[in-house]
């Protein structure tokens, strides 16, 4: 079995014009900022109603130094979710799929479809109120090697999980 | 042939056995989940809280033994069509069928209650998400063998005639070659050889266990411990405390791979691997070659000495990674291992594969980390006038720069055609080897640090869990990911 090395340089990698990602549905920049939004005003919210029972929570240092610890906390991670959207991205080939994601600890995540075991869309409130959807596909063993793709439309979504069951049946078949 | 005698198309159930385990067993979780209840109804306290607490005890466990013990009855199994199909359940009845297909390995076990009665706990692994993993507490051993045969033989045939009965000719008995056995001295070296640091952690873990009972039952070792007279810390006493902890630790390496190991027996049977050991409970464990996803094997100074290495089969795992699915075969040399390479993977010469390295910045970047965290705790206890307990820290750091470094030097890696050979390891050896059509997923990755350098790191994941090749060129990983995928994309075969 002579191996053939040619075809590998071919085939297209991040930085390769080949593959161009695809972006993720601009909505889910703003499900992105509303989420972590959400996330810090609840753990505002929770820390006020400590505060009523137990009322150290409210003294003058105390209560100006976690405000303005919870406020910087809650705009780095505003900034990280707007920014992480341009580096988040996803691209479907003939016989796999891409995802990269990270602004600063950068991924590219690669599962061929004849690995994925099963794939799901799940949608969260948020997701719908935008109409989006999250795939996720599954491989066998450890769930460490799971690929989800957020911020998808739900058409989208749909059809790229027809295309990659069709993609693994086909697999199964041949 | 005796195999045969047994009709499994009928409903068959566990062995009488079975209720006794299932009694046992609960007895056991409830002693080990109330144990500190236990001790201070014991050790005294509220007399009346104390016997209220015990009577709910007692009700609990009678409850789950009746439950248990009714639902003893209401379980069995039939083998219908190439499935194993199990019935269980007590007010609804649950129907659980397992095609043979999907059934990943059949593992026996035997506990000296077990032997007595000549029967086994067998435990049917799947592969997949789904949890369809079920174990019988007892069933007679010669009738769990013919089960694991039947099935086994079953999956041997291409197209499984469906209506055919099961007789002689069809079912091919598995035929069993060594490939090595653990005779008493080769057991008493791999004890003599295990990592004696670890059976001196569990030592150190276990009295830790004990001091955090006896605290929650209210007894203040603290206390206690200021009882004992002084203690002159002379050079001799702590030569000697360190002396009885090696001992120690040595005698409990010895029981622990006696305990395991003993008697160990490493098979090949037609299409995969069985080991059988263990002195109090002996278990017996398959792997089958498919389900192998990659191998490993390792050593430390002492194991080198006298050429024995610790072999790993690992297996595909379910829904979670628990280690439970990799074998383990100590005391395995060059020549087994190579022929287990050799069957599990065709004749493989490792002297072929064109190693490389890693980048040099897998070490300078950690050792420079290291370094600035050295400084500036430094020049933390300088200012705070404590700069003599810097000693032990700079030890830890100075052996985390050294290790790191050996590690840097050791570790390499290379591909031919088919396989993946990783190695590695600090002070023993540490080698991988993966079949690339293996490979479920790769992930390259960057940190802010090895983007700047042009470097990534990358990750191969299989179904046995994942391997890493840190730190090499950005253009080499990527040319290994492309490889890789290519590889898994273009081969047809089965891989779990």
């Amino acid at each position: 079995m002579e191996f053939n090395n040619n075809q590998m340089d071919t085939i297209a990698f991040p930085k390769a014009e080949d593959v161009v990602f695809e972006k993720l549905d601009p909505a889910y920049r703003k499900v992105s900022i509303y989420i972590t939004a959400i996330f810090f005003v609840t753990a505002l919210l929770v820390y006020l109603v400590i505060g009523i029972f137990i009322e150290k929570l409210f003294q003058f240092p105390l209560i100006l130094i976690v405000l303005t610890g919870w406020a910087i906390v809650a705009a780095l991670f505003i900034i990280v979710a707007i920014k992480s959207y341009d580096f988040e991205g996803f691209a479907v080939r003939d016989k796999d799929i891409l995802y990269k994601s990270g602004i600063f600890f950068r991924s590219v995540l690669i599962i061929p479809f004849n690995r994925v075991q099963h794939c799901e869309i799940e949608n969260g409130p948020i997701d719908r109120l935008f109409g989006l959807a999250e795939l996720s596909l599954f491989t066998a063993g450890g769930s460490s090697s799971d690929l989800s793709i957020p911020g998808l439309t739900q058409d989208k979504a749909a059809s790229l999980k027809n295309y990659i069951t069709n993609r693994v049946a086909e697999d199964g078949e041949e | 042939m005796e195999k045969s005698n047994y009709d499994f198309s009928v409903p068959n159930r566990q062995s009488y056995v079975a209720i006794i385990m299932i009694l046992f067993k609960t007895i056991n979780v409830v002693a080990r989940q109330l144990f500190p209840v236990l001790v201070v109804i014991l050790v005294g306290g509220s007399k009346q809280k104390g016997d209220y607490i015990l009577w709910f005890v007692i009700a609990v466990s009678a409850l789950t033994m009746i439950y248990s013990t009714i639902n003893f009855f209401r379980t069995y199994f039939i083998v219908e069509n190439d499935e194993l199909i199990l019935h269980t359940g007590i007010f609804s009845q649950k129907k659980i069928s397992i095609p043979f297909s999907r059934i990943q390995t059949i593992n026996f076990e035997q506990n000296i209650v077990h032997q007595f009665f000549s029967v086994s706990r067998i435990k049917v692994d799947t592969a997949g998400s789904e949890k369809n993993e079920f174990e019988f507490h007892a069933l007679e051993t010669v009738k769990a063998h013919a089960l694991r045969d039947l099935v086994l033989s079953v999956k041997k045939e291409v197209e499984p005639s469906a209506d055919a009965t099961l007789n002689e000719e069809t079912i091919i008995a598995p035929s069993y070659t060594k490939i090595m056995s653990l005779n008493p001295s080769d057991l008493l070296k791999v004890g003599l050889t295990e990592n004696h640091f670890k059976s001196g952690g569990l030592i150190f873990l276990f009295f830790f266990w004990i001091y955090q009972n006896l605290q929650e039952v209210g007894v203040d070792v603290d206390e206690y411990s200021q009882e004992v007279p002084d203690w002159e810390w002379g050079i001799y006493s702590v030569l000697i405390i360190i002396s009885l902890l090696l001992i120690i630790s040595i005698v409990i390496s010895l029981f622990r791979t006696l305990i395991k190991n003993y008697d160990l027996q490493f098979l090949r049977t037609a299409r995969g691997f069985k080991i059988v050991s263990g002195l109090f409970t002996k278990r017996e464990i398959s792997a089958l070659d498919h389900k192998i996803q990659h191998i490993s094997w390792s050593d430390n100074l002492l194991k080198r000495l006298i050429g024995f290495k610790d072999l790993s089969l690992n297996q595909a795992s379910g829904t979670e990674l628990n280690t439970k699915q990799n074998i383990h075969i100590p005391g395995c040399s060059v020549h087994h291992i190579q022929s287990v390479v050799d069957t599990l993977f065709g004749t493989t010469d490792f002297e072929s594969f064109v190693l490389q390295g890693i980048d040099r910045k897998y070490f300078e970047r950690f050792a420079l980390i290291i370094s600035m965290i050295l400084f500036i705790a430094g020049l933390l206890t300088y200012f705070i006038d404590q700069i003599d307990k810097m000693l032990p820290v700079l030890i830890v750091g100075i052996y985390f720069i050294l290790t790191r470094y050996i590690s840097y030097r050791k570790k390499s890696f290379g591909h031919n055609n088919e396989l993946v050979f990783i190695c590695g390891g600090i002070f023993g050896e540490k080698a991988e080897v993966l079949p690339m059509y293996k490979i479920q997923a790769v992930e390259i990755h960057q940190s802010p640090y090895q983007s700047k350098h042009q470097l990534c790191s990358l990750s191969l994941f299989t179904a046995s869990g994942r391997i890493k090749i840190p730190y090499i060129k950005l253009s080499t990983g990527r040319t290994l990911s492309d490889t890789f995928i290519y590889k898994v994309e273009s081969d047809k075969r089965m891989w779990m």
